[in-house]
Formats: C-alpha cells, structure tokens, sequence
C-alpha cells in the first residue's frame, strides 16, 4: 500500500528553515538567497556541441536524492554566488566543495 | 474580583481563578459540543491537551478556558450548540452516526454531484469549534521578535527547571517558556514545593523565564516560534531542551466523553489549585501510585471517595471508607447530560456504582510532539516527556543531565487501553469503532487511518490519542509487524492565533525613484509595475502619447536596471553574456543587446554602452534588474573572469526625453558636452544638463527621437523641473506607462515577459538580427544553432483591426486556436487598434488573418509602417 | 526606548582585489565581499576620503574601483536603551557588539553598522520609504526623528 513516510513529509516542513553558511557573511537562512539549481560547469566557449549533447546541457539534470552540489546566490547580503553540498533527501547543507 | 459573562449569566471569579475553574465552580457542566456529533464534553485534562473547554472569549474562538486566567469582564461563548451549548437539538447527530461514517467526505453525497455543495453548506453550519469573527475591528497586529539564545528550555516544570537551572549556572545564555505559570497547574504538594525551589535556583542562575509562551514547533535551524505574550518570537537556539512532560493517558471506554470523567491530574488540579470539588461521588481508576495523590486531594476538597479499581499492590494503601475493587476495570461510563454511573467489570462480575465522576489515571503519555518534529536538530528531553512516571529526583536529574547536553534514557511507556469503543480523538469525534470500520475498509496504517478519520488532526495535535490510534493499530496488527509508529508530528504543536502567525508580515516591499513626490505633485496615477511603484497616467493617456510624438514627452526611467562593469576582464564578460558583436563597440558607441540563456532564450534586453577603460554600462529592463545582476555575476563567477559588477540601479536617476521638440528642449538646458539633439542613434555621451552631470543614451524604445539622462538619484527633481519649465512652450509634459504602452506597440516593441514566453529565442521574437551567430562564443550560441536548424514553428507577430482588440484573447483560424494576443491598444495615430501576440505556423506558413475575440484582425509586419520615423 | 531617525553621510562603495581591500583602514566600513567593500564617512570628509582609499587600493591594484554610492543608500541610525531590542523586531541578524554585517532586515537587503552608541542600517533607497513606514510600524514605540 501506498505510505506516505514520516520523515519525508517531516522534513518537507523543515525547508522552511534550512540555514546556508555563505562563506562571507556566515550562516542565515535560506530565504536571503536565490537558488540557483545544480552546478552546471561552464559551456565551453569554443565547443560545438551536436544537438544532443547541447539538449542534454541544457535540460537534463541528475535531479540526485541525496548530496548534489548546487549553486545559490546571497541575494540579501554579499551578492555573490555560492556553490555548496546540499543533501536533497536530508534537506541539509552539507558542505562546500 | 468581578464576574464573567457566560452566554448572558454572570460567573462569579475568585482569585487564582481560570476561566475553567469559575464555571465550573458555578456549576458548568457542559463546555462544548462535539465536533461532528454534538456530544456534551465537559473539562477532562485541565491542561491544555484536551479540545472539551475550546470557548469564545470576547470574540477570539478557540480560547483554552483552562489554560487562561479569568478576569471580570471577559464575555464567553460556548461554541458547537444550536441554540445553545445546553439545549442542542443537533445532537440528534449522536443517534444517526449513519450520515456522517467515517471518511463520509469520500464516500457520501457523491451523487449526484449537486447534493455536495448543499451537504457542505448544511455540515459547515453544524459542526465547527467556533466563528472567525468576521466584523469588527481588525486584531492588533502582533509583534514579532528574534531572539538567539544558547539554550532554550521549552517547559517550566521540574525537568525543564532544573536543566535551565543547570545551564544557567555554567553562563549559557537561557531562556525557558512556559505556557502556563510556573507551578500553575501544581496543587500544594511535594512536585510544587520542589518547582518553587528550582525556580528559585534558575532565577538566580540568570535564566530568563517567560511565561505564558507556548512553542508551537521546532524546525530546521533549529528555529522555534513561540506564542504567546503578545509577541511571536522567533527563537534561534544553538540547543533546545524539551520538558513538556506527559499527558495522563487516555482510555477509551463507552461514554469515555461525558462530562464527569476526568483524567486524575485534571481532577487534582480543579481541587488542589482552584479549591473546586470536581465531582461529590467519584469512583477512581487507577493504576499508578499517583492515583493515589488523587485520591488524597478529592478527598481534602470534599468529594467522596466511593471505590478506586485497580492493582492489587496499589490499593493495601487505600485511606478507610474508599472501597478497594481489585483488578477492576471501568467498561461504561453511563449518564444523560454528565456521568450518572460507572459499570465496572471485576473478578466477580459485572457492578454498577452510582457516581458523579470517574477519575482515570492509568499512566502516561509523553508529551512529546515537540520532541518528536525535532528530527536530527540539537533537541534533547528531560523528564517525563522522555520518562512518563519517573520520579521528582529522576526529573530533577534528568533535566540537569539534559542540560549538559546529554540524550536522556527513554523509558517506554505501556500501550493505551482500548475498549471495544468510545471516543479515540475527543477532537474529530472519531471512535474506536470508526477506526474498526476504516480498518475494514483497508486502511491500515497509523498515517493512512488517520488522513482517513482526522483521527490526531483537531486542536490538540494527537496530544491524547495519538498514543490510542497506535494501539488501535498494534491491536488489530499481527504478532510478527513491527510496531506502530506515532503518527507524524507536525508544527503547531499547540493551537495558534492567527494573528500570531501572522506577526512579521509585511506589506510587499515597494522601490520608489528619486521623482515619487513629483508624480505625487503632478497628480498622476501611481500603480505597481512589479517592485516598483510607477506613473500610469497623469491625465489623457492619449495627450501624453500625442506629446512624444508632436512635442516632447518626459518619463521616469530611473527604475532600468544599469550596471557598471569594470576590471580586466569586463569586456570578456559582456561578449559571454550578451549575443551581439561587444569586442567592436568603441567608447562612445551603444548597441541594443539581448541577454540569452543556456538554453537561446531571451532573459532580458538592454543597452550596451562602451566608457572608457574598458568599461561598460549595460542596462536592463525594470523587472528584470537583480536577475541581470545575478546572472552576470553567475556567468563570471563559473568563468572564473575578474570583473566588477556594480548595480547601480539604486544609485542612479532615469529621465527619458522624447520627442521631435526633444533637441530642442535639449539645446536649451545642455550646458557642457555635445550637442544632444544631433546624438545619432547607437551614441551616448556625457553633458552637463540644466546643471546635473548625466550620462545621455540615444535609445528607440518608443520610436522618434529619444534620449535617456541617468544621473545620480539626488539630481532627478533638480533636472526633471528644468526640463518641464524649459520646455514649456514646446508642449512639454510627462507621460506614464499608459502612454509608453502604445508608443511602444505603435514601434512593435515587446515588453519581455509579457509579450514572450519562457521558451522565446530571439527569432521568434523577430529579434533575430541582434544576434552575431558569427562570433564564436556567447551564452545559449549551441542552442540557437540547434534551433535555427529547425523551422520556425512560432513566432511574434503584429496585429491591426478596425474592431476593438482585449489583450489575452486567443488567436483563431477556422475555429482552432493559433496563438494569442498578448498587448493591445488603440492608436490615435494608426487609426486602428493594434497588438502583439504569438501566432502558430499552419501548415508551414504563418496565416495572414486571424480572429481576435470574433474581431477579423490582419497579421501584419512590426514596426507598424505608417509609426513616425526615427 | 528608541528612536529611529535619519542620517546623512556619505558611502563610498570600493571594488579591489581582497589583498588590497585589507588595507583600508577606515573606521566605518563593512567588507561585503572579499572583493567589495562599503565605507561610510561624514557627508563632508567624502572627497578626501575617496581619493584617500583611491591611493590606498590603487597602489596594490590597479583596476581598483572607488566610486560615491551615496545616493544609492539611505541610512537610519537605531539609538536608545532598547536600540537592540528594536532590531531583533526588524531582523534576525546577529548583531555584533562592533562591526558590521550585510543581509537581511525587514526582508530586504541592508547594511548593517554597529557602533558603541547606534545601529546603523543602510538600505536602498528606492525601498527607503517602504522600509521606514514598516520598521515604525513593526516597531510603533520607535520614537519619531525629532525636527
């Protein structure tokens, strides 16, 4: 039978209040900054992707429950970018890589 | 000390008195009706868990009447009779338990499908635990409050005491909530005496003790929001210690509800705290030698004492005249409007006593909802919330354990009782054989029984059967399934105003430029225009749109994103981020510049200006400012380029001068720098106007000659009231977004966001030739290649009809839906009405007439021809 | 008791490698990011002090960028007994006893200075407006500045 688990849902809730430690202005909650989705690398300027490879780059993400590095920006304090460790499942940071 | 008004009848207050306490004492039987079948409940835990003394008190339903103080004055409304709490006729719900079966949202009143929204109605009217006073003045909003603190101790009884005590002393930091007062719910007694002395001892240890403050969850963080006190606080604590304690279980029996049983605490507390007799013959069920301290204070008060059942061991120390019953057990609680009799089942048979009251103390159920929502967060227990019916030292001990950080020992506390039935949650008014039924049914599992039921889901959050719905489910479970989980607990753990909630909600924020007053002053219409607060209109929209194209028109642009960007690899950055050619853009020179993302889509437009150095300003739209912020940093950043981004949106004011008469205006206030009616377009310079330093851009945004002056933000009024007055006799006057809207349509200009969609590259916008697909890097250039290979398939495109055109209207061609319009207005000027929408290819080629809204409307190409030149 | 008021001074907003940041010795400043600070000095010792850091961070670096970031600030100074009180109604910024800190306050982005005697926040000043109107009305016993 379908089960809707405990600590899914309990931690569902506690996203309200995961804190981000920004490494210029120390550690506060998450609504001062913008999430920026998983870490991309760069497109390399020369590349010439084929169609698929550039699909892939563009749309497709691991999407991983578990630790995903992913970048989040200090919209209310330094204004800078962060890349960070965050365990999806856990809703934690956990990290800075 | 006055009286209380109850339904019209005056109630007598003494000192020391709750709300609970005086009624009851004025003889109050029935507090509330049940939820859904109107049962009389009457007080039962006097301790906040239960939902049987939720009053209305002066217009705030929801109010605990054991939990808050009395004063003369205060009007209570019982709730949930109709007319009235005493006379209810709904109860007749009690006997057609048929109509509302458990889960009947899922399964009554399905067909046919009108019946619900009568059904709805009539439900909603008989059932509830007060009114949301929907007159009246508003609440006094409540403050909010952030504190940080090193140890929050949440409970003020001998655990949470003796840990803030502990804490206290070795210099932390330490606040500790209580929802009641400290020693409050105690009568006199061993377990008071010992609060008062490590009240003392925290006091002095220079914790903070708040009381009167509920913490209703613990989230990440860990953050807790307390209630209470007329402020929200919202407490950052590096380490919490929850010492809520335990509730006395609840047994369920048939007529478990009435009015008359009591848990023993409650009964103790009406007694030894209020010096009220909670029921003149009482039968006690008891189990723990605490039963015992009950017995001692019904006694003192006056009740007598008929029979206690019980163990045997604990009942050799019975006082003479109380009957021992050993190893009986209560089955039926009977009685009309409160208990009249118990029936017992013992060794020798089946008794009935006559009885007013049942005292029921059968062991404890932690508290522990608080505990339980902490997760991995820096939370431990103390006390009874961990050890149900430890001793005053083993709290005492575990408190100052949990003070040192220590996780405490859980002790387990026995399964619920469970009768055949009786009410399981006294909140939801579900019962032990609605539970039998939902379990027939195939739910079965704690979470699903009780989404099914609402079983845990009333006011008290699962405080008193919780515990009963994991036995129910153990119960039916078989030997060898693992046993059953409490149900999830959630925020808030305690009911909450929602003025409370609502502390700390503000307005939206709102930016205003440096010219708010003159718009103020000039009477326009201010409106919103996303973070901004804007002109629409100062009169005629359609006067203002015939100055910028006859005269000269002036309008606010200090809300467009500028950014200044500097460092060595400044221009690196610019040719990454933007698509058009940067590298051949001499100081000086201006070029309209589209944003793209990874994916060839449009994220924002703006102008590119090359200063000197090797800097740049780009400018971007209103709206879409701290993204251009955001995302040249991200791009540099993962670039590893040096640069520095300076948004300097705030720092600057925006004049747009437009117009054929704007050189002229300009000739007349230009003091230092060119000539800025001969600025062709793709220039900018600097000039002194009318005395403020500006930085001029020749821009085509509305068609005509126009020029945009950024300056600092203090120099608008200054520059602004010289342009106006200079340019008087020229027709001068300032134009709002109304007008802009139509100039800017009459051009074909979209307003990005409201004219494109989130998969809008730049050739469906027609914008195809702001992109040098020639150069050989720039963000989204692999996307647009892989477009571009492909058809067009939609695109943006211009619309003119002679019949009135609504933006939002969907785009049709023999009946199918084509596209849609996503701007419209009526030009003066054109004679007609035009727009811009998105329109689908048909069969490889995009139709040349659409219907708009039952209007033949002409697809047609932008800028609309016969728009003034420029 | 406390009372919000306006103040004016001047902020001088400095982009510098960090090396060259470190140099700056001013007394009233907040160092947003390794390669961003902002100093804020009285209205009338700005042009010095502006062509003083210019010196200061040009020697090290050269692309050192000094700029007058005034009008795009609007400072309130915080002062009273309860001066700390009142801001733990506004934010939830851990206030150093000295120094400063950059996030939010009532939401929106700020600068935060604390001295002996005041608290100072700067916000933007487009949202200038909208920030006293709710700080006063998150705080109604915030005495109003005196004329």
């Amino acid at each position: 039978m379908w089960h809707a688990g405990p600590s899914f849902q309990a931690e569902v809730e506690r996203a309200v209040a995961l804190k981000i430690d920004c490494p210029h202005c120390g550690p506060r909650p998450f609504t001062e900054f913008d999430y920026g989705g998983e870490l991309v690398l760069p497109e390399d300027p020369a590349a010439t992707l084929g169609a698929e490879e550039d699909l892939r780059r563009v749309f497709v993400r691991a999407n991983v429950a578990g630790v995903q590095r992913e970048r989040w920006f200090h919209a209310a304090g330094c204004r800078r970018w962060l890349t960070l460790e965050r365990d999806t499942v856990r809703n934690r940071v956990v990290g800075a890589p | 000390m006055g009286h209380l008004d109850v339904d019209g009848r005056p109630v007598e207050v003494r000192p020391g008195d709750t709300i609970a306490s005086a009624m009851f004492r004025a003889g109050v039987r029935t507090f509330t009706r049940s939820l859904k079948y109107h049962r009389r409940r009457g007080l039962y835990c006097l301790s906040g868990d239960c939902p049987n003394c939720l009053v209305t008190v002066d217009g705030v339903p929801g109010v605990r009447a054991c939990e808050t103080p009395a004063a003369d004055g205060q009007r209570v409304r019982r709730k949930g009779g109709w007319p009235s709490v005493e006379r209810d006729v709904l109860a007749v719900a009690d006997h057609l338990h048929a109509l509302l079966p458990v889960g009947f949202y899922s399964k009554t009143f399905i067909r046919p499908r009108w019946a619900w929204s009568l059904a709805e109605r009539a439900i909603r009217s008989v059932t509830g635990v007060g009114r949301l006073p929907t007159t009246g003045p508003a609440p006094e909003a409540v403050p909010l409050r952030h504190r940080r603190v090193d140890v929050l101790v949440i409970g003020g009884g001998v655990a949470g005491l003796a840990a803030a005590a502990q804490a206290g002393a070795s210099g932390a930091r330490v606040l500790l909530v209580e929802e009641g007062r400290v020693g409050g719910r105690l009568a006199p007694g061993p377990v008071r005496d010992r609060v008062a002395t490590l009240a003392d001892e925290a006091r002095r240890a220079g914790v903070e003790v708040a009381e009167g403050r509920t913490a209703v969850g613990i989230y990440e963080g860990p953050l807790v929001p307390v209630v209470g006190g007329d402020e929200t606080l919202r407490v950052e604590p590096n380490r919490i210690v929850v010492a809520t304690g335990a509730v006395e279980e609840h047994a369920v029996f048939v007529g478990n509800d009435l009015p008359g049983v009591w848990l023993g605490r409650g009964a103790a507390r009406l007694a030894g705290v209020h010096g009220v007799r909670p029921a003149e013959r009482a039968v006690v069920w008891a189990r723990t030698a605490e039963a015992l301290e009950h017995v001692r204070a019904l006694r003192e008060i006056g009740t007598e004492v008929v029979a206690v059942c019980g163990p045997a061991g604990l009942l050799t120390q019975l006082p003479d005249g109380v009957e021992p019953i050993v190893d009986g057990e209560v089955v039926r609680a009977v009685g009309r409007r409160a208990v009249e009799a118990v029936e017992l089942r013992t060794p020798e048979g089946r008794r009935r006593i006559a009885c007013d009251g049942l005292v029921v103390s059968l062991g404890r159920s932690p508290r522990d909802g608080l505990l339980r929502m902490a997760g991995d967060e820096p939370a431990v227990g103390a006390g009874e919330v961990v050890a149900p019916g430890c001793s005053l030292d083993e709290a005492e001990a575990s408190g100052r354990r949990a003070a040192a950080g220590g996780r405490p020992e859980a002790t387990s506390c026995g399964r619920a009782r469970l009768g055949s039935d009786g009410i399981v949650c006294l909140c939801e008014d579900v019962g032990a054989a609605d539970l039998d039924v939902a379990w027939a049914e195939g739910w079965r599992s704690v979470e699903i029984l009780k989404r099914y039921t609402t079983a845990t889901m009333g006011p008290c959050q699962g405080a008193l059967c919780a515990p009963a719905l994991a036995a129910f489910v153990e119960g039916r479970r078989r030997p060898t399934a693992a046993a059953a989980e409490r149900p999830t607990a959630r925020p808030p753990a305690r009911p909450v105003p929602l003025a409370a909630l609502a502390a700390g909600v503000d307005e939206l924020p709102e930016r205003r430029t440096g010219l708010h007053d003159r718009h103020l002053a000039l009477g326009a219409r201010l409106g919103r225009s996303g973070a901004w607060l804007r002109p629409f209109r100062y009169g005629d929209p359609d006067e203002e749109v015939r100055a910028v194209r006859e005269a000269v028109g002036l309008l606010d642009v200090g809300t467009l994103g500028r950014f200044l960007i500097a460092g060595p690899h400044a221009g690196a950055l610019v040719d990454r981020v933007l698509c058009c050619r940067t590298d051949d853009l001499a100081p000086g020179r201006s070029r309209y510049a589209l944003a793209l993302d990874p994916g060839g889509y449009v994220r924002d437009d703006g102008l590119l200006c090359a200063l000197e150095d090797g800097r740049f300003l780009l400018t971007s739209t209103s709206g879409g400012a701290d993204a251009m912020e955001a995302w040249l940093r991200d791009v540099a950043d993962r670039g590893g380029l040096r640069v520095h981004v300076v948004n300097q949106t705030s720092w600057l004011g925006g004049v747009l001068v437009a117009g054929p008469q704007a050189p002229t205006l300009l000739a007349r206030v230009v003091e230092r720098g060119p000539d800025l009616g001969s600025l062709p377009p793709g220039a900018h310079a600097e000039a002194v106007v009318a005395g403020v330093a500006c930085r001029a851009l020749r821009t085509g945004f509305v068609g005509g000659y126009a020029v945009e002056l950024h300056h600092r933000r203090a120099a608008s009024v200054a520059l602004w009231d010289a342009l106006l007055v200079a340019g008087r006799d020229l027709g001068a006057r300032a134009f709002g977004l109304d007008a802009l809207d139509v100039l800017r349509l009459e051009r074909g200009h979209p307003y990005l966001g409201q004219d494109t969609l989130p998969d809008d590259d730049p050739r469906k916008l027609g914008l195809g030739w702001a992109v040098a697909l020639d150069k050989p890097a720039f963000v989204g250039r692999s996307a647009l290649v892989r477009l571009w290979a492909r058809p067009l398939e939609r695109r943006l495109v211009g619309v003119r009809a002679d019949g009135p055109l609504a933006r939002g209207a969907p785009f049709e061609l023999d009946g199918a839906v084509v596209g849609r319009l996503t701007s419209a207005a009526r030009s003066r000027r054109l004679g007609a009405w035009i727009g811009l929408g998105w329109l689908r290819a048909v069969d490889g080629a995009f139709p040349e007439r659409v219907r708009v809204a039952g209007v033949s409307a002409a697809v047609v190409p932008i800028p609309f021809e016969e728009a003034g030149g420029g | 008791m406390a009372e919000l008021r306006r103040r004016a001074c001047a902020v001088i907003a400095c982009y510098a490698r960090p090396e060259a940041l470190d140099l700056l010795e001013e007394a009233s400043g907040c160092r947003v990011a390794p390669d961003e600070a902002l100093v804020v000095v009285d209205e009338d010792a700005a042009g010095p002090a502006r062509a003083r850091i210019h010196r200061t961070l040009a020697g090290v670096d050269p692309d050192a960028l000094v700029l007058d970031a005034t009008d795009g600030w609007t400072a309130w100074s915080l002062e009273g007994a309860d001066a700390r009180v009142a801001f733990e109604r506004l934010s939830d910024l851990p206030l150093p006893t000295s120094g400063a800190v950059a996030g939010a306050v009532l939401g929106i982005p700020a600068r935060v200075l604390v001295t002996a005697g005041s608290i100072l926040v700067l916000v933007t000043s487009a949202e200038a407006a909208w920030w006293e109107r709710t700080a006063r009305r998150r705080v109604p016993e915030l005495e109003e500045e005196l004329r």
